[in-house]
């Protein structure tokens, strides 16, 4: 696929050393994206212990993630006491609200939780131009879309994913850090961590 | 042939038993001689102390979630909910106020500036001191079984009923106190929270509902 001019760009920038800090002294390197999508976590029907801190405020649930028969993924929140805040639906055709509370009802809140959700899924969020980068003994597998690159990040050998960051031509903007158990096909514990604003999300597998 | 045919349709449509939405109940007899009883007998409890259950099932996901824990009350609208299993969150209500914690923090919500929470509140509180039956956020039904009564509750707020379409109150029969809620959403999605091991009047402290 003909990278676009802005793709080109992000990633021209990337090597020129012209973008953040975090970013700098990357290497490309040869490689395709086959090894980082076998390494997408199957959320058949998982449950997280969630808390969510955005702006000073907490908010705590759980998370449902399940894969549906129609080969979308569904990705609820509901309290503890079991009110429904959110129930969103991710796939091929894209992303669709199912139902959402209210207070959360707003373009950037949704727009916020929707990106982090691809990021988290990964399947939405690897799209765009591919590359591949090393540093510091792992690999950086880059997919450059319209106004962000998104890095899933592995060991050497690209056998088990470290983190996703999502950066801008400027900045790293979101961080997601795993906890997965030898042979568990999701992760144990999730850390989502936003740099441009202070919103974090944290997500612990219920006992199964 | 075909009126007689038009009544007996009629007729069975408007059967007691097929009027009947909930299985094993009919509607109440006697409403003032229930609304009475209930009044007076939960005026009676005074603490309650039990364990829960509680099943939320998301019905086209075709998911639930069982979590398990404690339930306690202490006049006046005074209530405590620990889950325990599979996960750790108290809330605590007390003279308007609320605080939950989780795992990694406490929070505390003035529930009267909260509308929705009050609401919430309310039910939980009005179930357990039997004065559900005067909520005016709620029209009521009642209706009866062998062992039990169930109170229909339908939002009259335009604000709760986004969340619940109807609440179902199970008072056991004998001793007039909550079995069990069950909260449904417009969705088809519901949580039912059963009661059990129930003790009535046992003493409990007052610093179990402190919010500090």
């Amino acid at each position: 696929m003909f990278p676009s001019r802005i793709t080109y760009l992000l990633f021209a920038s990337l090597l020129l050393g012209g973008c953040a800090p975090a970013y700098k002294g990357l290497i490309q390197v040869e490689g395709d994206a086959h090894c980082i999508q076998q390494l997408v976590p199957d959320y058949d029907a998982v449950w997280y212990r969630t808390q969510v801190d955005v702006y000073g405020k907490h908010i705590s649930g759980l998370l449902l993630i399940k894969a549906m028969p129609d080969s979308t993924t569904r990705v609820l929140f509901t309290n503890e006491a079991g009110v429904t805040f959110f129930d969103f639906e991710f796939g091929p055709d894209g992303f669709r609200v199912k139902r959402v509370i209210e207070q959360l009802d707003k373009t950037a809140v949704v727009r916020t939780l929707q990106k982090d959700f691809e990021l988290l899924l990964m399947k939405q969020a690897m799209k765009g131009s591919f590359k591949q980068f090393a540093r510091d003994n792992v690999l950086y597998h880059a997919f450059a879309q319209e106004k962000e690159i998104n890095y899933f990040v592995t060991d050497k050998e690209c056998r088990s994913l470290v983190r996703i960051e999502q950066a801008s031509k400027r900045k790293k903007k979101v961080e997601l850090r795993f906890s997965t158990a030898a042979s568990q096909p999701v992760p144990d514990s999730v850390a989502i961590e936003h740099f441009l604003f202070n919103m974090q999300i944290h997500l612990k597998r219920l006992p199964h | 042939m075909c009126k007689r045919l038009t009544w007996f349709v009629l007729g069975m449509l408007l059967s007691p038993a097929v009027l009947a939405q909930y299985a094993g109940f009919k509607p109440v007899g006697n409403m003032e001689a229930f609304r009475t009883r209930f009044a007076a007998e939960s005026g009676k409890i005074q603490t309650i102390e039990s364990d829960f259950v509680q099943e939320k099932k998301l019905e086209v996901l075709e998911e639930k979630i069982t979590s398990t824990g404690t339930f306690r009350f202490k006049r006046s609208d005074r209530v405590r909910i620990d889950y325990l299993e599979p996960f750790k969150y108290m809330m605590v209500m007390n003279n308007g106020e609320l605080l939950v914690r989780d795992d990694q923090k406490e929070n505390k919500v003035n529930v009267r500036s909260n509308k929705l929470f009050q609401q919430v509140n309310e039910i939980m509180v009005d179930a357990v001191q039997g004065t559900i039956l005067n909520n005016k956020n709620f029209t009521t039904k009642v209706f009866e079984s062998e062992g039990r009564y169930l109170l229909e509750m339908t939002p009259v707020d335009k604000a709760l009923k986004n969340f619940f379409s109807t609440v179902l109150v199970y008072v056991d029969r004998h001793d007039y106190s909550v079995a069990g809620i069950e909260m449904r959403e417009s969705s088809g999605d519901s949580t039912n929270i059963q009661f059990t091991q129930k003790q009535l009047n046992v003493p409990i402290a007052d610093n179990v509902f402190a919010i500090r």
